[in-house]
């Protein structure tokens, strides 16, 4: 991390690339620290939240369910696996134009594009987690006499938790990209247009300072997914080794 | 198997369906107050499509000085990244009116899309003195005028439009060959990088980036706004025919407070260099100092009548309208 940082520094400073259009990154993080006593910083931080937390929501409503019920019977992921196959490689991105024209250039058309792009990833975690359950646990159940139900919720969901709380980690990410490129290309309010503010009014620091605000915002929702998914699965196998190395 | 099939791909068909309302329900971004038709004297919203640039300054001010407000006109400035994104937004009716220069809009008439051009949106320069507008090339550069632009790269914000237009113009007026002359696109924010890395020879950019590039000890060779015409009409509001014929008396109470605001704009120069702070991320140091572009209330016509035509001359628009079918008088 550190190298990286300081060659950047050297990169600017040396001439390599221009200062007066690459900061040195000493200089972009000085923006950086004097943005973060502004309010215009953390209400762009908020929209941005706001179409992630939205778009992830939606995706998470809907593609577990839909998931689970995908996952349990072998005819319906034959079925489904063409199309989600068909669906899935569609970057959001090209869905712009078409989020424009129903939605127009606000929040709407963020959320929908955060919404599908984060609704993929989820779902096809969550299918291979419900099929990965261990068969003769299912059995068991099964002979001991539990309802479609309570095979489910004690032997499914809990076997298939910590690939749908991996879908959730990987979705939020996709749902922040989304939903930053929203607000770069369609001008939603939030940190991308922020960005293009900064762009289009020539304050390249301030443009390096809030990218660098972005990656920073992302680092935080991926750290804070590993914790949560950390005490909440730390009964799981998968979290046991996790334990001690990181 | 082919029954399953279609039951299940119905099945995820519903969910993004469900994806889709669920989206329609949690909202927020738009109160639905600007399509309205308003019965005369009525009070209005209007989304009005702009770029972050000086060039709307009028807009901001009449807002804040109550221009909009005594024609019972509340404005909403909708920024949209570029001008390319504008054009869709009126048509498609999100935004009432949009802001755009007058060569994309000429190009757009000509491609038969329904709109009218309402009011000036801003002028430029009287002459290369005070152009917001310039070529820029490195110091030490063998292009010292305007005809040493041929057979060299020059970046420009849109190929086939007011750049080039104007570019073109000059070297005609020269008697140099316009046509050796490669154009690359390059966005303004982009085109001084691009310049000092030597991948193009000459840009052509619009403030801030003027002061930007004379302060990084870049030289103007041209300004092509004021090479089509001196007091170029440079951009105009426009609307579409179907807002102009529901909603006529709107229109008018818009072209009046605005070209209240444009008067005003032009008289205190000082209060516009403020104003454009709030709205785009120029550095206050650099909005005090950079040329601004004119306002006035009135269509400059006989520059847009020559922007006509020069975007036949060069083959922008093959059959551009006629300058009575571009402008709404009222």
């Amino acid at each position: 991390m550190a190298t990286v940082l300081a060659v950047f520094e050297l990169l600017s400073r040396g001439g390599v690339i221009h200062r007066r259009y690459f900061p040195a990154i000493s200089d972009t993080l000085a923006t950086l620290w004097h943005e973060l006593f502004t309010g215009e910083l953390w209400n762009a931080v908020g929209h941005t939240l706001e179409g992630w937390a939205l778009g992830l929501g939606i995706a998470i409503a809907l593609a577990v369910p839909l998931g689970i019920l995908i996952g349990s019977g072998r005819l319906l992921y034959r079925a489904t696996r063409a199309i989600i196959e068909f669906l899935r490689p569609i970057p959001s991105v090209a869905l712009i134009p078409l989020a424009v024209l129903v939605y127009g250039s606000g929040l709407e058309s963020k959320v929908f594009l955060a919404a599908f792009a984060s609704f993929w990833p989820l779902l096809v975690q969550t299918v291979y987690g419900v099929q990965d359950v261990d068969p003769v646990a299912t059995d068991t159940a099964r002979s001991f006499g539990f309802s479609r139900a309570q095979r489910l919720l004690r032997v499914t969901l809990p076997s298939a938790v910590p690939y749908i709380a991996t879908g959730v980690r990987i979705s939020s990410s996709v749902a922040l990209i989304l939903a930053v490129t929203a607000e770069l290309v369609i001008g939603a309010a939030g940190l991308g247009r922020e960005i293009n503010l900064a762009r289009s009014g020539g304050d390249v620091r301030l443009m390096y300072a809030l990218i660098v605000a972005t990656g920073l915002l992302g680092w935080v929702l991926s750290a804070l997914f590993t914790r949560l998914e950390r005490r909440v699965l730390h009964w799981h196998p998968s979290q046991r080794t996790a334990e001690g190395s990181a | 198997m082919r029954c399953g099939t279609r039951h299940t791909a119905a099945l995820l068909a519903a969910a993004l369906v469900a994806m889709a309302t669920a989206l329609g329900a949690c909202g927020g971004g738009d109160d639905g107050g600007g399509g309205g038709s308003a019965a005369a004297g009525k009070p209005a919203t209007l989304n009005v499509g702009v770029i972050p640039i000086a060039d709307v300054a009028p807009l901001y001010l009449g807002i804040k000085k109550g221009f909009f407000g005594a024609e019972k006109l509340t404005i909403k400035p909708v920024l949209a990244e570029g001008g390319a994104a504008i054009v869709p937004a009126v048509i498609s009716g999100g935004n009432q009116i949009g802001f755009s220069n007058t060569t994309s809009l000429v190009i757009a008439k000509s491609k038969k899309l329904p709109i009218k051009i309402i009011s000036q949106g801003d002028i430029g320069g009287t002459s290369a003195a005070d152009a917001p507008d310039a070529v820029l090339v490195k110091k030490n550069s063998p292009i010292r005028s305007a005809k040493d632009l041929v057979g060299k790269t020059v970046s420009v914000n849109t190929l086939n439009n007011v750049g080039p237009l104007g570019i073109n113009t000059g070297l005609d007026k020269q008697g140099a060959d316009y046509k050796k002359v490669k154009y690359v696109e390059v966005p303004f924010p982009d085109a001084l990088g691009a310049l000092e890395a030597g991948r193009v020879d000459a840009a052509w950019v619009v403030e801030p980036f003027v002061t930007a590039g004379t302060a990084a000890g870049y030289r103007v060779v041209m300004n092509p706004f004021e090479q089509v015409a001196p007091n170029l009409t440079v951009a105009t509001y426009f609307t579409t025919e179907k807002y102009i014929s529901e909603n006529k008396d709107v229109v008018d109470r818009f072209v009046r407070a605005i070209n209240k605001s444009m008067s005003y704009a032009q008289a205190h120069p000082d209060e516009v260099r403020q104003i454009v702070t709030t709205y785009t991320k120029i550095p206050p140091k650099v909005a005090q100092v950079m040329k601004l572009p004119q306002w006035g209330p009135q269509l400059n016509e006989a520059t847009i009548q020559r922007t006509i035509e020069l975007t036949k001359t060069y083959g922008f628009a093959s059959s551009p309208p006629s300058i009575g079918d571009l402008l709404y008088k009222g």
